[in-house]
């Protein structure tokens, strides 16, 4: 009995070890990786609500209904504008290429002139989405393999573990010299992002005020990026979140685009 | 005059009023009743003397829709007070249609804005819905455009859709009259106009067509065809003996269009390019010709266009196109070809709260321009204050004629 104890422990250590040894080896990519991969669901809605708030304290707010699905490895997302006012009813679908040698496929609609246009797909990524402080990129658009990633170690912030990763991009045509983020352990989470500029000078601050489970998939609900250079800050707040949604995929088309009004 | 117009004006808005608060009683009830629309403010000085208004006019649009599982219903209502043409200040439904929407078929049917084609400002296939030339070209897009009385039947999948068009009611053109700074005074030019011909309203003069779109992997096509109306007049002319006048006839006559579209993006831009086919198109005499009353051709427009997304919230747009008229005689009062080209730049700044634009329409021929440059500022999530400069430079074709009508504008919007 003694000796199964002992076994028992040494067995247990032994997993400990190599399961230590495992996490160890884990490259800041890997982490990454599994950050990118970490499960949402094939198809999924919500109500993103962005409040933009300037140095003086004023703000204006832009809300999105959008619903997106999986198609493999590439993603179909379409969008609607609810606020403001004088933008209510224009809508953005995107058809998104996991293969970078092909051209994402957008169309806009402006329903103030009741057309839809094919725009380009291709230069947004670096532009602030909408005047926010959030790039298309920050928005979780970016290539994993644009920036090289290195773990620099492990912090507690706010009680909870995480691996700290440096991400370097590997072009300098960007508005980002580096960012850090800290990686929660448990859900692979990025909570929080520092981004400096490319006089390496810190630009903006990402957190994460709230985390949920919903449907089973872990989301942030609530962030805040404040700018630093412009003293300017945008909150995030998603909203009717939903999970594994049965979705026609007659949704992601040019005629629904068109008619605006999905709810 | 004017206090009657005062009182009716009055009375119009005491009504918009009420049935707006109606309506918004209704909508606070019923979550699916959703309105929105804006009121606006538009006034423009010419910049010439006498430094008159070419417009000034006040405008409540409210839009009211709503989804009721696969049944929708959208109705728009204006009501405008307008200063320089008092007896365009009304009231009048702009849109007001249903639809039905199924998995993969549609119906739409009512007053409706109906728009094709892959063109900017400029009409090649995008020919159903009218356009309204109160004030030329000197006013929002969107305000030009005309809903017409139709019905649209879609079937749809994921990477098509069909779409026939039947409007059973032609409405032409609107234009502008004598007394408005934007209309052609006849009688200056030693002509008396006549009452336009208008087809009769039956089954027969139906305009019906359609229009198969094709959304593939980096590009769009489309295949249309149409049998429509001349909606701009073409002019006869004829002689009277009696009076000793020349009068002048607006006539609108059948034709019919196979037309070809695409939009193809590659990296930063989108390629796009226009054409139709026009069958049996109607042309105005030169005056000194007008014997020969109007003249028969088929014509071929196209168009090629450029837009351009280079980042940092800018865009740029360039097209050309041309009507070519291929049984051309010199009697027909156009040129064989009409060239005309548009370029347009638009720039956001101050996190997009601030719009610059500029867009011009280019007479290649006559070396005339329209140019309407304009700044868009955001004072607030609702309200939009904008200002322009309107330039018309020429001495001669579609836009040069108005040279003695550029004009500066202030514009304030309040969306809701």
């Amino acid at each position: 009995m003694k000796i199964s104890g002992v076994k028992s422990t040494a067995f247990v250590l032994l997993i400990m070890i190599i399961t230590n040894v495992t996490v160890a080896q884990q490259s800041g990519r890997d982490i990454m990786l599994k950050v990118e991969e970490r499960p949402d669901g094939d198809s999924r809605k919500s109500v993103m609500k962005m409040e933009l708030i300037n140095k003086r304290g004023s703000s204006r707010v832009r809300t999105m209904l959008s619903y997106s699905k999986d198609y493999g490895e590439d993603k179909k997302i379409i969008m609607f504008f609810q606020q403001p006012a004088d933008v209510k009813g224009t809508g953005f679908l995107t058809w998104d290429y996991n293969d970078d040698s092909k051209t994402d496929d957008r169309w806009l609609y402006l329903p103030a002139m009741k057309k839809n246009r094919r725009i380009s797909g291709t230069s947004a990524k670096k532009e602030y989405f909408m005047g926010s402080d959030f790039t298309y990129d920050d928005m979780g658009n970016r290539d994993l393999d644009a920036d090289n990633h290195r773990l620099l170690g492990e912090e507690l912030l706010n009680g909870i573990d995480c691996w700290v990763i440096e991400s370097t991009p590997k072009d300098d045509d960007g508005m980002y010299s580096k960012y850090i983020s800290w990686i929660r352990k448990d859900i692979f989470m990025a909570v929080k992002v520092k981004y400096f500029d490319m006089r390496a000078e810190l630009l903006k601050v990402l957190e994460i005020k709230e985390v949920k489970q919903i449907d089973g998939f872990w989301v942030a609900t609530e962030m805040i990026m404040k700018n630093h250079k412009r003293n300017h800050q945008t909150i995030i707040r998603l909203e009717s979140l939903a999970y594994n949604i049965d979705v026609d995929d007659n949704l992601f088309t040019v005629n629904s685009l068109e008619k605006g009004y999905i709810q | 005059m004017l206090i009657s117009i005062f009182h009716i004006m009055k009375t119009v808005l005491v009504i918009v009023f009420i049935a707006t608060t109606l309506i918004t009683g209704l909508a606070q009830t019923d979550e699916n009743l959703r309105i929105k629309g804006f009121i606006d403010t538009y006034h423009a000085i010419r910049i010439n003397e006498p430094n008159d208004f070419l417009a000034s006019r006040s405008r409540f649009r409210g839009e009211f829709e709503k989804l009721n599982g696969r049944s929708y219903f959208f109705a728009s209502v204006n009501a405008t007070y307008n200063n320089v043409l008092p007896e365009l200040s009304k009231i009048w439904f702009r849109e007001a249609f249903m639809e039905y929407t199924g998995r993969n078929w549609g119906v739409k049917a009512g007053r409706q804005i109906i728009i094709w084609g892959k063109a900017d400002g400029l009409k090649i296939t995008d020919v159903i819905s009218p356009m309204d030339l109160t004030e030329f070209l000197a006013q929002d897009y969107d305000d030009i455009r005309m809903p017409v009385n139709g019905i649209v039947l879609s079937k749809f999948s994921n990477y098509w859709e069909l779409d026939l068009v039947c409007v059973p009611v032609f409405e032409s053109y609107i234009l502008p009259d004598a007394n408005n700074p934007w209309g052609i005074d006849y009688n200056e030019l030693g002509l008396v106009p006549d009452e336009a011909i208008t087809p009769e309203f039956n089954l027969q003069n139906m305009e019906y067509g359609g229009k198969l779109s094709i959304y593939l992997s980096g590009i769009d096509f489309d295949i249309s065809a149409l049998k429509t109306w001349n909606k701009a007049p073409v002019y006869s002319y004829y002689y009277n003996d009696s009076t000793d006048l020349m009068h002048i006839v607006p006539e609108h006559h059948r034709l019919g269009f196979i037309g070809l579209g695409f939009s193809k993006s590659m990296n930063a831009f989108i390629f796009r390019g226009e054409s139709a086919f026009y069958f049996d198109k109607k042309f105005s005499p030169e005056i000194d010709s007008y014997e020969v009353g109007l003249l028969e051709s088929n014509s071929i427009n196209y168009l090629f266009g450029i837009d351009w997304y280079p980042g940092n919230e800018w865009t740029a747009t360039c097209q050309f196109s041309d009507e070519i008229i291929l049984d051309y005689t010199e009697e027909i009062a156009l040129n064989q070809h009409t060239y005309i080209s548009t370029i347009g730049v638009s720039k956001k700044i101050l996190r997009s709260t601030l719009s610059l634009s500029a867009f011009a329409y280019i007479g290649l021929r006559e070396g005339d321009f329209f140019n309407r440059t304009s700044a868009d500022h955001s004072l607030s999530d609702n309200i939009h204050i904008l200002a322009g400069i309107d330039w018309f430079y020429g001495d001669s074709g579609v836009f040069g004629r108005y040279n003695n009508n550029s004009q500066v504008w202030l514009k304030a919007k309040y969306s809701f």
